[in-house]
This record gives C-alpha cells, structure tokens and sequence, in this order.
C-alpha cells in the first residue's frame, strides 16, 4: 500500500535549507553582476503603499500615474492586504525619475465599510530634486467623517 | 499662480538633495524599508524578504553591525527556516546589547524552532534564556511554548514542570492548565489530569483570544474525559469503547460529563462531538429515546464526519435495546453497506494517492469541500495537521523558488557561466520538489490508514451486531446465510478479536452450520481438533498405565486452558487419590486450592489451604498458602484472622530478606493490598489505629496508614484518603510523617480541586507546622527541607489563592487575607528569589483592595529593594499610573496630594529607567497634565524631555505640547520653530496639521502684535507677511494681510501697503475686511500722490459703504479729486449722481450744482452752465426752508444771469434800420430788467444796490445809444436837428428812469448802506448832473453820528 519507505522530516528540512541557501547566493551573483555592469546614476523614485491597521476600507488594486502616464498596476490579495495591515510596506513602484517637476496621481480600488465597491483618486506635484533616490509613501487611514479613506502623501528624507 | 494650483501640495521630494550612494540612511528611509522588508514576511515570501535585507546590506541602505536590523534579519532567516543563519545573528553580540535582549532573542529563535516544530531545538533554544531576564508576560509564553515542546518530545515531567511555572493571573494560564491536564491522561494519572482540567473549569468564561472556541473544546474534551473515566474506568483507548459488558453508571461523573457537554453551543467545530458524547451516556444511563434522537440527528449530517460515522453504528445498537429489533437489523444492514463503501473509497483513495495521481493537488485541496471532490474528501482534514500544514508550506516555498530561478533563466539568458549555476539549481530544487511530494504523499497516507483502520473496525462492528441478531427474529429477521457470511468476515477482518468473542462466535458459527447443513460448507472453514480429546482417547487406552500420573497432570492443564475449572480440577483431584506419592501432588493440592477458589469455594479452599500450612518445613508452597489462606477467610468475611495471615507474610518477607524475585515481589505487594482491602472493608482508619493498639507489627504503621491512603485515592475516596492521614497525624503529632501527610492532604485536595478543603488544609499546615511550631523544637529543620520548601510554597500559593478570591468575590475579607499572607511571607522569605515577585502582587492586591497610600508604597518598596527585579520598571510604573489615576479621579479632597504625590513618583519612574517606553508616557503624562493646568514653563521642560528620549510618536506629542505651551505663554517665535518641526518631521494627521498650521499661523500673527505693541511696527509687518508665507491656507492670512497693510500705512510706506492691499483685494474676495481695504487703499492712493487711483477706491466706496453719509462723503471726494485732476467728465458725472442721490442735505446738493455751474464754466458749456444755475435758482426758491449759503448761490446765479443779460442787451447797436434794431434791444432790455428785477427779489442790500444800479444802466445805456443811433443818410442839417431833436425827446424818458434808479440807490445812503454800486450810482449821478451831484457825501458825519 502506501508508505513506501520515506525520509525523515528533519532530513528533507536540511535540504529544503540548503536550497534556499544556495538560491540566496545565486541571488547575490546575480546582483553583483548586474550592479556592475550599468550602475545607473539617474535619478529615481520608489513608491510604496501603506495602510492603517484598523483600517475599513479594503485596498484591492492601486494604480500610479506619473505625469499623465500609467506607470503601475498593484494588485492585493488576502495574504498581501494582511501584510499590509501588519504593518508592512508595499513597494508599487520603482523607476527612474528625471529631475524636474512632476505630477503623481494614484487610483486605489477596493471595497468600502458598507461592501460596495469604491476608487478614490488624489494628485500631487513632485519636484525630483537633481541626483535623487526619491522614496514615497502613499498611506491610506481611516477618515473621521468620511465613508473615503484618508489618503496622505508622505515623502520620505 | 492660479488659484487651481493652490489647492495642490507641491511637494519638493527633498530639499537638500541626498547623495546617490549615501552611507548614513535618514531614520525615515530605514522605517520604510524596515516595512518593505515585514511586508515580504507577512506575506509569506521568505525568499524576497532575505534578498531584499541582504541587497540592502550590500548597497549600504543598510548599517552593518546594528542591532535593530542584526535582530531583524535574524527574524527574516528564522521565519523562512533558516536556522543556522538565524541562530548566528540571534547570538551575535551585535543582536543583544543587554542580556534581557539577548533573552529576547533566544525566545524568538525557540519560538521560530517551535513553529517549525523543531521541538528539542527549540526547547535548547528556551534553555539559554537566563533566569528573570524576561518580561512577566514573554516569560510565560516561553513557559507555554516551552511546556508544549516538551510535552511533544514525550517529557511530560519536564512539561508540567515548565507549565505549573506559569502565574495564575497570566493570560496563558488556562493553555498551561489544559496541557497539563492532557499530560497528566497521557501518562495514565486521571485524578490528575481531571483535577488540572477542572480547575480551569470556572475559568473557562474567560475569553482567550488565540482560540475563540476555548470554552467548546475544553467543555468537549473534558465532557469526554469524564464520560470515558465513568465509562470504563481508566481504559480509555477510543476504539476499546465496546457495546458490551457496561459498567454500572457512577451518575456523578455522567452528571458532569452532561453539564460539560451540553454547554457546547449546537453550531460549531465542536457540536457533532459533543452531541455523541451526550448520546453515549443517555446509552449508558438507559435513556434510549434521548439517544436515539441525537444519534438520528447526528446521522443527517456529512457521512464523511467521523462523529456521525460513530453515530450510524450506535443509532443500531440502540433500537436493539429498545426492542426494535426489526430496525435495528436494517440500520445495520445499511450501516454494513455503508461502511464498506467507505472502506472501498479510502482503499481507492489511497491507491491514488500512491500512485502520485494526487501530487498537484495537496495545494488545492485544503480549500475543497467535500462536495466538490467527494474523493478527497478524506485528505483536506488530515492536511491541516501540524506536519502537513508545515510541508505544505515548504511546498510553496519550493515552488515560488522555481518560479524565480525561471525567471533569472529569461533574464539571464546569455551568459553562460551563470546558467550552469542555474542548471544545477533547478536539478536541486526538482529533487526537493519531489521528495517534498512523496513526503506529504507518506504523511497523507498514514492519516489515511488510521481512517481507514478506523472505519474497519466500525465495519465490523457493524457486521457483529448484525449477526448477533440472528434469530431474535422471525419474520423478516437476519438470514442465516447472511449472518454466517457476517460472522466469517468478522473473524477475517476484524483486527483484535478476544478468545471469549471468537469462541462465541465459533459456537454460533457451529450452529448455523448445523442448521445449514450441507450449504454451509460452502462457506465455513475446517474445524480445529482440541488437545483435551487426544488425552482423554489416551486415559481411556490404558486407563491403569502408571503413566497416568502425568498425563492427568497433563489433561488438568488442557481443561485449564479451555477455561473448563470443574473438569480440570476433577483431574487434579483423581491424580491427588490414585497417585498420593506423586511429586506432582504437593502442587495438585496447592492447585486444587487455587481451583476452589477460583470457583468461589472459600470455605473449602481454606480448609485445603490448611492442609498446606500443616507442614511448613521444605513446604514450597506455605507462604503462598498461608497468604491465599489470607485472602480465603478475606472472601469469607473474616477480617481479623485474614489479617493476622497477611501481616506474617509481611514479616516472613522482611525478616527473610527474600524479595528479589518478581513473583515474591507481587506476592509481597498483594498482601500489602489485601490488609488494605481488610481494613477498608472494616472501619477504614478507625480499624488500622485500633489493630495497631492491640497489635505488634509497629514497622507497619505507616506504610499501612499510606497504602491505605493511596487506596482511598486511586478508588478517588478523596475524603477518606485524608482521613487516613488525618488519623495518622492525630495519633503522632509529633511523628517525621506528620508534616508530610498534612501535605499530602493539601496537594490531594488541591488535586481535586477540593478548593474550600484545599485551603483549609494548607491553613491547617502552616498554622500547625509553620517556622514558629512547637514542632520544631524536636526536628531539625534541614531534615526537612520539602516540609520548609512547602510552607513556603503553600504561604504563597495562599496568597495567591486569596488574591484571585478576592478578585472573584470583590469580598473585603478576602483582600485582607491575601494581604495578609503576603505579608507574611515577606516577613518570613524577605531574601527569597520570589520576594520580589510577591511584593509585587502585595503591592497589587493593596491596589485593588483601594488600599492605594500603601500599595504605592509597596511599589516603591519593590522598585527600591529588588534592583536585578525583571518587573521592577512594571512596579515602578503601577505606582505612576495608581498616582496618576487617583490625581484625576480619587476623592476630591485628596486629588491635589495625589497630584503631587504623582509628580514625585512619576518623575522618579523616569530618572529610573530612562531607556523604558513609559518613561516617556509618564512624562508626556506630567507635561499634559501642566499643560492642562496651564503650568506652561513646566509642561515645556517635561516634554523636552521627552524629545530627547523618547519614540517618534511620543516625541511628536510632546512636540505639541511645547508648541502649544510656548503658544499659551506667549513665546510665538519658539511655538512657530517647533510647529515648524512638527510639521516637517512628524508624520502628523491631517486633522492635526490644521490644527497645528492653525496654531503656527497664529503664533507668527502674535509676534506681529508683539513687535506692534512694542512700536517695533517695520517688524510687526514682517511677521504680517509671513503669515501668508508661511501657512498660506491658514484662516487668519486675511487678518495678517490687512494688519500688515495697516503697519505700512502707519509708517506711510504706500507702495508696499497698496501692493499688500491689492493683493487683499485679489485673494479674499468676499471677506469682511475688503470695504476698510478700499478706504485704506483710497487714503494710500491718495498719499502717494495717485489721485485718479484714489478716486476709483472713494468710488467703490461710494456704493459700498454701508451708511449712506459715508456713501455720499466718498461719492463727493471721488467727485472732487475727478474735479481737481481735470477728469472733468467724471466729475460731473458723479456731481449730478451727488445731486440725484442726495437732495438731502439740501446744502450739500447745492454745493454740487455750484460745483457743476463751476465746471461747466471752465468747459465753456454755457447751456449747462446755465441749466443748472436756473436749478440752483429754482431749487433755493422752492426750498421750505432755505439757508443763507443757498440763497447766496442762488442770487449768485441770478446775478450772473443778469449781467450775462445785460451784456448781451449791451452788445447790441441801434443801427439803421433803427426800428429793427430797436425793437431787439428793447426785447432786450426787458429780459434784462426782469433778471435784475429777480436779482433784486433776494432781498439783500448788496444786490438791491446792484440790481437798482444796474436797472439804471440799462435805461441809460438805452437813452445814449438813442442818442448815439446812426442817423439816416441824406438829412439836411435842419432835419438833421429836427430829428435830434425827436431822438432828444425820445431818449428823455429813459434817462429819467435811469436816474430814478440812481438816485434810488443813492437814498439807501440814508438807510446806512454804501457799496460799489451806490458808489458808481453816484458817479453816474455826477457825470448827468454835475452840479447837483459831484460833490463828497457827507459821510463822515454819518459815519461819526453812529459812533
């Protein structure tokens, strides 16, 4: 029947171990070869997204615009709108931004505290200073008065 | 800037601009990647997370070398399963720069172990935690986890000792209690186990938030306990839970079982079991209806559940004792069906499942229902089992770490010396992938084989029952076929059957044979040959053979085997008549015996033991005799005497020394048992000391008061166990054993949960036996180190137990036990281990019990007098908070005592510990609390405080608190910096930004006022300004603004107050303050010089203002400055508006045509001009009442319309034809008349004389020009004379009235007048009749007369 003489879990824990060991060092190659080869010096800006933890609104897509043109599409699920509920922060962006003034605008779908569907829309103006890694946060909490979550804008020094 | 723009941020994504490759990271950039990298976590996505940290490392994002992200990444390492790797960095001295850290750290390692079920590393890991490094609440879930992980590893000493370590008032405590408890029924101690569990009992109203369905498992588990404890005795092996041979029910136990079970709510994960249980004690207690309606019901729900699979094969067994026996054979019949069916389904299952059909699908399944995929609807259950959940887990990881080595296979595509690497990777992580699979496939199929054992057993359970109806039918009953059929795959399948069930059924099989006959052979197996036969054939071969001797031996063992006593002992007894030489014979006799007694035959069996007991030299067998002799008279009722067999089988032992085989060793310990069983069958305690009165055998006493004991426990006579001991203890106060069965008394009814006697006797103990005991005066105490350690411990566990009564109850008395045990135990342990800990909780119960003076104290005293206390900092700041509470909400009169009793204390808590969290709390605390009594200056310094030590957010309120306190106390300029850094560094709420951009704009406003009261005005308006520059969105810009424009116009800069003013103008419209704007900007116009500007503003006033008086003065001065710059269109405009929209005040108006005749004058547009001097005229004329300045301007006007008249008469010559020209200049004159005859109407002297004067010039102008008129051509000179002498004659009449005007003007002399116009009528006078008139008026004399 079945049980076919098996290993012992431990064992199998080693190798699944040393695996994802070795996938870390081929992870590092990888890394180290591609820095050294066009080590980029523009100017970039990174966008995260992040949420109160009590909050209602339940974030399901984001969408960013950078100077008019759709940039990223984010999708989260169970597991990633936890994580983000935890605490965590979602990078949704990440590219090169020419220094100059921009406008960022971001879409962010889901559902609301009465279960309907919403989208919530907000614009800024950016101004990428020269020789910048800009780092955003975009952060959704709970708004006092209003069924819209309150979205801020927080860029980070 | 348009106003769209505005509403934006515009936001500078830094100003200083950061270097590419920065070396120090800004606090804010490590928060967020600290949070990128707990997102990839949280997720689940070890691999991105570890990546993410390491690529960090390597770019210098992040420091190497530091504890917070050393500790981090030994996190990240851990939860991915990494353990060396997080092992390293946990111990790494860069991961702990204190030991409580490094304990931290060992706790989260075990803890990561522990998940991963790693169990003995973990419990190594837990190990290295240091004694008293952890917080109280850290330590118990080490304790918990540490608890569990050895219960896993099967040290269930070790286990309960790690968990009874856990604190009653913990929140863990009910986890302990309940591994306790299933640790204790683990290794067969159910008193113990039972006892543990309900002691949680009463607890289990509490909510325990890890497992919201505490109360219904504990309730289902320990209902089930009981009933399997009341069921069958402590055999509680599930699949032992047979139909047959019940006990008689205990109604106790079932009692509590029912009351546990039936809390189960109906719904819920634990509501089929708990309905089953209640279903088997209704069996068990003969309420048949009640069983069969739950175990219907139960049958209803999904068949794939094992509760209702148990169920389908009682609901049978029950309608059979109901007498239903007709469906009681078809619910068996269906419930054999059905459970072949499901034997089949998981035998299909499992062949699936070996031949890797089901390998994609482990995945899936756990979220399948059994609807969905009725095949595997066996597996999603056993999936959730911890080992399976954690391969399941490894399982994604293996395949999210394939994805991504395809993905570097696409990316990396050209270069070679990497896709060797990645060939190599992929071939590892195949193999895992696979080995992975074939391990959840073993894992599966072991939960699989259990099932399926399972529903074997229930199958033929099911066919047993079945068969056994056979026959209890007539019609319609079970079929012998079916029931042989039945009965044969039973004996086949079924996995334990006893020698007792297949001898039944080998009889019941015989006699469906029989009455099958032939067609049974079909079926039924060859039957078997019995030894007893083949001895029997030989004793009748040769029924004299010597030999016999042994094989009667022989035939006596074989009927023994066959259970058959009566034929076995008839044997021994014919081999003890015919061969009484027999060596055999001595054992015969002792058997014979034994078979007697065994047939209940004690009064034989004693006799024949007798028989024995007469000879006791080389007598193997005496001591057995005499101890079964013992048990004889024992049956016989005959205590006393059995007594006296047993203890000199006691004494033969001891005194021989020969208990080293097993068997004397049993023998030893049966008699041990048997005096018991004497005792407790006579009067229990009250026996033993009465036998021990009368008797020897003293070395006994106590092991005979103990074993008597230990039988009152394990028969669970909990009461008379402890009378036992009690007995004891009144008999040899002073004996060594005393003290420690009073201990034993305590630890049984505490075992019990016998609270009330529990206590009692802990009480009894320490009163009787406590330091201070006369007892002591005999013992030495280091002999008695468990009794010491037990007072010690009992003293706490005392003041525990009133401490959580008190809580219970809310009774006074209470508190003031606990109080009191507590204080004792200070008094008598001050330097133990624990003294802190207790203080602690004295200090704790001295709060609740309002006692709050002296429960601060004794916080202070534990924060004072235990320095290496690990919850010193809790008690330190218990204190605060007690302080703290009663400042805001004690009894009024103590509240300012309290407060300053608070401030102490708090202020103390934080030069304490400084590095603690709440230090900052009980600061921030003390700083609202002066904020709110308005104690500025102190709140400030406390909050700065807070910024220097404490977390961002603790930092961000105490921030607001010196901003808004710099504010109150009127330091605008500090309140402005920090509002300043608030807003630039803290992560501040938008509701709060107002409110902070509020207060800003404010404080800059303030120090404009300031600097304004000063006189320091330049800088007032400095500040103004700022306003607006600085929190443009602020309410008081507008205010700002305008009193910036104010201080400009003070210090009469008029460009910059008209620049401030226009731009007021712009950005508020609608506010308030835009009509002072336009009479500040008219005044500022008008000082600097720009007056058409400035004639605009009193324009815009003129319809603005909102009292009419204003309205018309603006009106009048736009009107004016129009006028005096020239812009005389716009003045007359606004004139005549004046005119229009003011009559009233009648002079005012009349100034305003005044100033229109004035201005037409200088235009040259007479007919204007003259319009409105008519309007003057006519206006004054119809006035009600007039004035002089009125009447002025209106004669004025007349006046001028009269000389214009009179020029106009003058200009005209009388020429030839006379008569034409005559007749237009006497028009004329007439006109001109009547506009001085009107001048003359005023009234006044001045025109009086003029008008007259004039009216005479008129009349003598018309005489000269007569005379002066052209002559007509041709006349002679007589003719000529003659017509002199007619224009003569003519003109005549005209002088005359020209003198009667003269002369009319020169009477009015006499009136006292004298004026131009008198004066040139005199002349006039003089030149016409120079005698009479050219000579000096007497005017000196009249002027003299009137002095």
């Amino acid at each position: 029947m079945v049980c076919a003489a098996t290993e012992a879990p431990q064992e199998l824990d080693a190798a699944l171990q040393q695996v994802k060991r070795d996938m870390l060092g081929l992870e590092e190659k990888i890394r180290q070869m591609e820095s050294s080869g066009s080590q980029s010096r523009l100017e970039t800006l990174s966008v995260y997204v992040s949420v109160d933890e009590d909050i209602s609104f339940r974030l399901e897509k984001v969408r960013l615009k950078l100077d008019g043109k759709t940039v990223s599409e984010s999708v989260f699920y169970a597991t990633q709108q936890q994580a983000l509920k935890q605490g965590g922060a979602s990078p949704v962006y990440q590219g090169t931004l020419m220094q100059g003034k921009h406008r960022l605008e971001a879409t962010f779908i889901g559902t609301g505290k009465n279960g309907k569907r919403a989208e919530y829309h907000e614009q800024w103006r950016l101004t990428q200073p020269p020789g910048r890694h800009g780092m955003v946060e975009l952060h959704l909490g709970n708004s006092t008065f209003r069924q819209a979550p309150a979205i801020d804008m927080r860029v980070v020094d | 800037m348009s106003r769209r723009w505005l509403l934006y941020l515009t936001i500078v994504l830094v100003s200083g601009g950061l270097p590419l490759q920065s070396g120090a990271m800004s606090e804010q950039r490590a928060d967020l990647l600290n949070r990128e990298l707990l997102y990839y976590q949280y997720k689940g996505d070890g691999f991105s997370a570890i990546s993410r940290y390491r690529a960090g490392l390597a770019n210098g994002e992040i420091p190497a070398g530091q504890e917070k992200w050393t500790r981090l990444a030994a996190q990240l390492y851990a939860s991915w399963g990494l353990f060396d790797e997080a092992k390293e960095l946990y111990s790494s001295s860069a991961a702990a720069q204190t030991p409580q850290q490094r304990a931290i750290n060992w706790l989260s390692l075990g803890k990561a172990y522990f998940e991963r079920q790693h169990y003995a590393e973990a419990v190594a890991a837990f190990e290295r935690v240091g004694i008293r490094q952890l917080p109280k609440q850290l330590e118990y879930e080490r304790l918990l986890m540490m608890g569990v992980a050895l219960y896993q590893l099967d040290n269930f000493a070790g286990s309960s000792s790690s968990l009874w370590s856990i604190h009653p008032t913990s929140k863990l405590y009910p986890f302990a209690r309940i591994n306790i408890g299933m640790g204790s029924i683990r290794i067969g101690s159910w008193p113990g186990g039972i006892s543990g569990l309900s002691s949680i009992k009463k607890r289990i109203g509490i909510d325990v938030e890890a497992d919201p369905q505490f109360a219904d498992r504990l309730n289902t588990v320990f209902g089930y306990i009981l009933l399997y404890e009341e069921y069958s005795g402590s055999n509680t092996a599930y699949g032992k839970v047979s139909m047959h041979g019940f006990t008689t029910p205990k109604k106790k136990g079932y009692r509590d079982a029912l009351e546990m079970l039936r809390a189960v709510p109906d719904k819920g994960l634990y509501a089929n079991k708990s309905l089953l249980g209640q279903a088997w004690i209704a069996i068990d207690t003969n309420e048949l209806e009640r069983a069969r309606e739950i175990l219907e019901g139960l049958g209803k729900k999904d068949p794939r559940h094992l509760v209702v699979q148990e169920a389908k094969l009682a609901l049978p067994y029950v309608l059979e004792r109901e007498g239903d026996v007709a469906r009681a054979i078809s619910q068996y019949r269906s419930a054999v069906s059905f459970f072949e069916n499901e034997r089949n389904r998981l035998d299909s299952l499992l062949q699936q499942l070996d031949s890797g059909e089901l390998d994609n699908s482990f995945l899936t399944m756990r979220r399948d229902s059994a609807a969905q995929n009725p095949l595997t609807a066996y597996l999603p259950e056993m999936l959730l089992a911890p080992l399976p959940h954690r391969m399941l887990g490894d399982f994604e990881d293996i395949n999210r770490l394939r994805v991504q080595l395809d993905e570097w296979k696409n990316q990396l595509a050209g270069s070679a010396s990497l896709m060797a690497d990645l060939s190599r990777q992929q071939v590892a992580l195949d193999d895992l992938h696979v080995r992975t699979v074939k391990m959840l496939r073993s894992q599966a199929g072991e939960q699989l084989t259990e099932r399926r054992r399972r529903i074997n057993h229930y199958l033929n359970q099911a066919r047993y029952g079945f068969a056994e109806l056979y026959g209890r039918q007539q019609r319609g009953g079970v079929d012998p076929r079916e029931a042989l059929v039945a009965y044969h795959a039973y004996l086949k399948e079924a996995p334990e059957v006893s020698a007792e069930v297949r001898k039944h059924i080998v009889g019941r099989i015989a006699d469906l044979e029989l009455e099958l006959g032939e067609e049974a052979e079909e079926i039924v197996p060859a039957a078997k040959v019995s030894g007893v036969a083949a001895y029997l054939a030989e004793l009748e071969k040769n029924p004299q053979d010597a030999g016999n001797e042994d094989v009667l031996y022989k035939l006596a063992r074989a009927y023994e085997q066959q259970g058959e006593t009566t034929k076995a002992l008839d044997a021994l007894q014919k081999l003890i008549r015919r061969y009484p030489n027999s060596s055999y014979v001595a054992e015969a006799r002792f058997r014979v015996a034994e078979g007697l007694f065994i047939q209940q035959n004690y009064q034989q069996a004693a006799s024949t033991y007798d028989g024995i007991l007469n000879n006791k030299k080389d007598n193997a067998y005496y001591y057995h005799a005499l101890y079964k002799r013992g048990w004889s008279l024992f049956k016989l009722g005959r205590y006393q005497q059995a007594l006296d067999d047993f203890f000199a089988v006691l004494e033969h032992y001891d005194s021989a020394g020969d208990l080293n085989s097993r068997a004397n060793q049993e023998l030893y310990a049966d008699a041990q048992r048997a005096i018991n069983m004497c005792f407790v069958n006579m009067k229990g305690p009250a026996s033993v000391s009465e036998f021990f009165a009368r008797n020897q055998y003293h070395r006994y006493i106590e092991t005979v008061y103990q074993s008597l004991a230990d039988y009152y426990l394990a028969q669970e006579r909990f009461s008379d166990a402890v009378q036992t001991w009690s007995t004891y203890v009144q008999h040899y106060p002073n004996s060594q054993y005393s003290p420690r069965y009073l201990l034993k008394i305590v630890d049984t009814w505490k075992q019990q949960g016998f609270e009330k006697n529990y206590v009692a006797a802990q009480e009894r103990l320490i009163n009787d036996y406590g330091l201070h005991a006369p007892f002591w005066n005999n013992h030495k105490p280091e002999q008695f180190s468990d009794v010491r350690a037990a007072l010690k411990q009992n003293t706490r566990l005392l003041a525990e137990h009133y401490h959580i009564k008190a809580r219970e109850s809310g009774n006074k008395s209470d508190y003031v036990q606990a109080a009191n045990w507590y204080r004792k135990y200070l008094k008598n342990y001050p330097d133990e281990k624990d003294a802190a800990e207790l203080n602690y909780l004295y200090a704790e119960i001295l709060e609740e019990a309002g006692q709050y003076r002296n429960a601060v104290a004794e916080y202070n005293a534990v924060v004072k007098k235990y320095p290496q206390f690990a919850m010193r900092a809790d008690a330190g700041y218990a204190a605060v908070l007690l302080t703290f509470q009663q400042a805001e909400s004690g009894p009024r009169q103590e509240r300012e005592q309290w407060r300053k009793q608070s401030y102490e204390t708090a202020l103390n808590f934080a030069k304490l510990f400084p590095g603690d969290g709440r230090a900052s709390d009980v600061l921030l605390h003390l700083a609202e609390g002066s904020y709110r009594r308005g104690e500025y200056p102190e709140a400030i310094t406390l909050a700065r405080r807070v910024v220097t030590q404490g977390s961002r957010q603790q930092k961000q309120k105490a921030l607001l608190i010196i901003g808004h306190s710099q504010f109150e106390t009127g330091k605008y300029l500090s309140a402005e910096q920090t509002y300043g850094t608030l807003l630039q560094t803290g992560r501040v709420a938008k509701n709060e930004r107002r409110e902070i951009n509020k207060r800003m704009a404010l404080s800059i406003y303030r120090q404009g006022e300031a600097a304004q009261k000063t006189g320091n005005l330049s800088a007032a308006v400095k500040h103004f300004l700022r306003v607006r520059e600085e929190v443009p969105a602020s309410s008081i810009v507008a205010t700002a603004e305008y009193d910036a424009a104010a201080g400009l116009i003070s210090m009469k800069n008029w460009p910059a107050a008209i620049e401030v003013l226009e731009r007021f103008r712009e950005e508020q419209p609608g506010h308030k303050l835009q009509h002072e704007v336009t009479r500040k900007l008219a005044l500022a116009y008008t000082s600097s010089n720009e007056p058409i500007k400035a004639a605009q503003e009193f324009e815009r006033l003129a319809v603005v203002e909102s009292d009419a008086e204003k309205r018309s003065a603006a009106l009048w001065k736009a009107a004016e400055l129009y006028d005096s710059n020239n812009y005389l269109d716009q003045a007359a405009k606004l004139y005549k508006q004046y005119v229009k929209e003011y009559p009233a005040p009648f002079d005012v108006a009349m100034e305003a045509r005044q100033k229109l005749v004035a201005l037409y004058s200088k235009t040259g547009d007479d007919k204007r001009r003259d319009y409105w001097r008519k309007q003057i005229i006519d206006v004054d004329r119809k006035a009600p009442v007039s004035n002089e300045r009125s009447r002025y301007l209106a004669m004025t006007a007349a006046v001028e319309i009269a000389d214009a008249k009179y020029r106009d008469y003058q200009a005209v010559q009388l020429t030839i034809p006379l008569k034409k020209s005559l007749r237009k200049k006497k028009k004329l004159l007439k006109q001109a008349i009547d506009a001085y005859a009107l001048v003359a109407g005023y009234g006044d002297a001045a025109t009086i004389t003029r008008a007259g004067y004039q009216i005479g010039e008129i009349y003598y102008d018309f005489a000269r020009a007569l005379m002066k008129s052209e002559r007509p051509r041709g006349l002679n000179d007589e003719e000529l004379e003659q017509y002199d002498i007619l224009l003569e004659e003519q003109a005549f009449p005209f002088e005359e009235k020209a003198l009667e005007f003269y002369r009319s003007n020169r009477i009015r002399i006499t009136d006292g007048l004298y004026d131009e116009w008198i004066r040139k009528s005199l002349e006039r006078l003089a030149e016409i009749f120079p005698a009479r008139y050219s000579r000096p008026e007497k005017q000196d004399a009249y002027i003299e007369a009137l002095q």
